[in-house]
């Protein structure tokens, strides 16, 4: 898609979700055997295998989760060895939802390897993020993100006052370079607690 | 300890000079005998911007000074020794980072009168041999603790000290150490961050059995580390500019000028609610289940709207940058099938994962991925 059509007047972006009993529906695997060593598919395409799965865009109108195994070369000491990726586009994870999902993928593996019909124990989902996203739209719908865009263009619309932080050396007048640089320190414990309490 | 810092133009110096004291205090455990308000560009910085601080003592001490405000706390002790104080605040990222203290001291510990160190404290000698005392006495069982010789100069953290080590030499004392009128001397938030030294320790004691020496040694005494200074007073800088928004001249004065606007400065806080992008519901509308009619068509978040447009609007289209991963190795027999069926399972399970995208015509109004778009283009 190019930016042309994203630009396309009035267009609104939709999730769809796919049914849960669509038949087939699971997430894409790629299985990659690298067992006899690079040399017989080549470190190169294994690599650069690995690499696209990381970094290929999806297209996000059929699917946007694809997995891939690697069976890595064998070793004396360790035969078996593998690679598990999972690749997930930002818009439907982030890291803490990847923790449980990595958590359910190894429940349900166990679960499935020990001959279990399904996995147990795992919570029940009452609400997920597509619910959030309706949450999200009806807080919209009421005018809130007009209201919020007011008033923050009328705090933010003339020359924003200097924020004179007790700096190390004088502000400069004319050169602000944004250019920065983090100092990590520890503080103690008090004066933490003193700053929290302001 | 005299400080010296600059003013800058409409604030408000006796503000200023409390906000000042305070911090020292609370910091370091010094009360400044003095602050001067000097004005801009009064403190002397070498080229590089490092603080010059003997520079500004001699400016100071020779009235070459533009004093703005001069707070006098109390006048310096006469005393025939010379404690040097160097003491450095450092402000980053809006904390107050404190070097360790050093003390240099020009009072010299020479002779230790033989005296057993329990009587120490009921001798009635003149102020420096008791200092003397108390000081070999902490020094021995400073030395106990750590089992090595600490110096007296030495700061406790720098020799090694930590906060059991302390609250064990603050038992051994008040085992040790009998009060004047003959009670035990009751110590109580002792700060090893305050108590800077052993020397700066014994100094503290003695001030409090001198405060105490005709009755019994307040039970909650807080131990305070006076200073003494030669006649001519030490000059030194802290580096603290006491000019925040709004005119405030300390952060006292800051937060409610930023939660209720007064004089020029405005309000931060945003009508109703605020954390209508947070993901977390406000008491009025929680996030409950979608209706039926949304079960399988809803409108993307406007964090799945940035994130889609951030996609299809980067430069190259052969990668993306919003590709998560989780990636885990395994070692050993691995069970195909049994890892596809947790991959359908895990598929089933997560709406999230069965979740696609598609730009549509407008079936949501109200949405604003074209803001989003068009905030981009501009």
């Amino acid at each position: 898609m190019t930016p042309q059509e994203v630009k396309a007047e009035k267009s609104s972006l939709i999730q769809i979700i796919r049914p849960r009993d669509e038949p087939g529906g699971t997430i894409p695997l790629e299985v990659w055997d690298c067992t006899n060593g690079w040399n017989s598919s080549g470190f190169d395409s294994a690599a650069d295998a690995i690499g696209d799965h990381v970094v290929t865009p999806f297209d996000m109108g059929v699917a946007m989760v694809r997995s891939l195994h690697v069976k890595l070369p064998s070793e004396i000491e360790t035969p078996n060895k593998h690679l598990m990726m999972i690749c997930i586009h930002h818009a439907i994870t982030d890291v803490w939802s990847n923790r449980i999902i990595l958590r359910d993928l190894l429940i349900a593996y166990s679960a499935y390897a020990a001959g279990a019909e399904e996995p147990t124990g795992l919570p029940h989902l009452p609400v997920e993020y597509a619910d959030y996203a309706v949450w999200q739209w009806q807080h919209l719908e009421v005018g809130q993100f007009e209201q919020q865009l007011e008033y923050w263009k009328e705090q933010l619309a003339n020359t924003l006052m200097t924020l004179n932080l007790p700096f190390d050396r004088e502000r400069s007048e004319t050169s602000n370079s944004y250019e920065g640089s983090r100092f990590p320190v520890c503080l103690p414990g008090k004066l933490v607690v003193a700053l929290s309490n302001l | 300890m005299v400080v010296v810092f600059e003013l800058r133009k409409g604030s408000s110096p006796g503000m200023a000079c409390e906000v000042i004291h305070k911090a020292v205090c609370a910091s370091i455990g010094v009360r400044p005998s003095r602050i001067v308000a000097a004005s801009e560009g009064e403190v002397c910085r070498a080229l590089n911007g490092k603080l010059q601080r003997r520079a500004t003592r001699d400016s100071l001490l020779g009235d070459r000074l533009n004093i703005l405000y001069d707070q006098v706390y109390y006048k310096p002790i006469e005393e025939s020794s010379t404690v040097e104080l160097g003491i450095e605040i450092e402000e980053t990222e809006l904390s107050l980072r404190v070097n360790p203290l050093c003390i240099e001291s020009g009072a010299a510990t020479t002779e230790t009168p033989s005296v057993s160190e329990t009587d120490a404290l009921k001798i009635a000698l003149n102020t420096e041999v008791r200092e003397n005392l108390i000081l070999n006495f902490l020094t021995n069982t400073a030395q106990k603790i750590l089992r090595k010789p600490v110096d007296a100069h030495t700061p406790l953290m720098e020799a090694g000290f930590n906060a059991l080590d302390l609250a064990e030499c603050v038992i051994r004392i008040q085992g040790d150490l009998i009060a004047p009128s003959g009670s035990q001397l009751q110590l109580t938030n002792v700060d090893v961050h305050q108590l800077i030294t052993l020397h700066s320790f014994a100094r503290a004691l003695l001030k409090s059995s001198e405060k105490c020496s005709h009755s019994i040694l307040d039970s909650t005494m807080n131990i305070e580390i006076y200073c003494k200074e030669d006649s001519l007073g030490q000059a030194d800088v802290l580096d603290m500019d006491c000019h925040f928004p709004g005119w405030s001249s300390s952060p006292e004065e800051l937060w409610p000028n930023v939660w209720a606007p007064t004089k020029g400065c405005s309000g931060m806080s945003p009508p109703g609610q605020l954390h209508l992008f947070s993901g977390t519901a406000s008491p009025g509308m929680p996030i409950v289940p979608r209706p039926t009619e949304m079960r399988l068509l809803i409108p993307a978040s406007l964090q799945q709207a940035t994130m889609y447009a951030g996609d299809h609007l980067v430069a190259s289209s052969a990668r993306s940058n919003y590709n998560a991963m989780i990636q885990f190795g395994a070692v050993g027999k691995l069970d195909v099938e049994a890892l596809k069926m947790a991959l359908a399972f895990l598929w089933r399970r997560h709406q999230v994962l069965r979740t696609t995208l598609i730009l549509q015509v407008p079936q949501f109004p109200g949405l604003f991925y074209m803001t989003v778009t068009k905030v981009l283009y501009d």
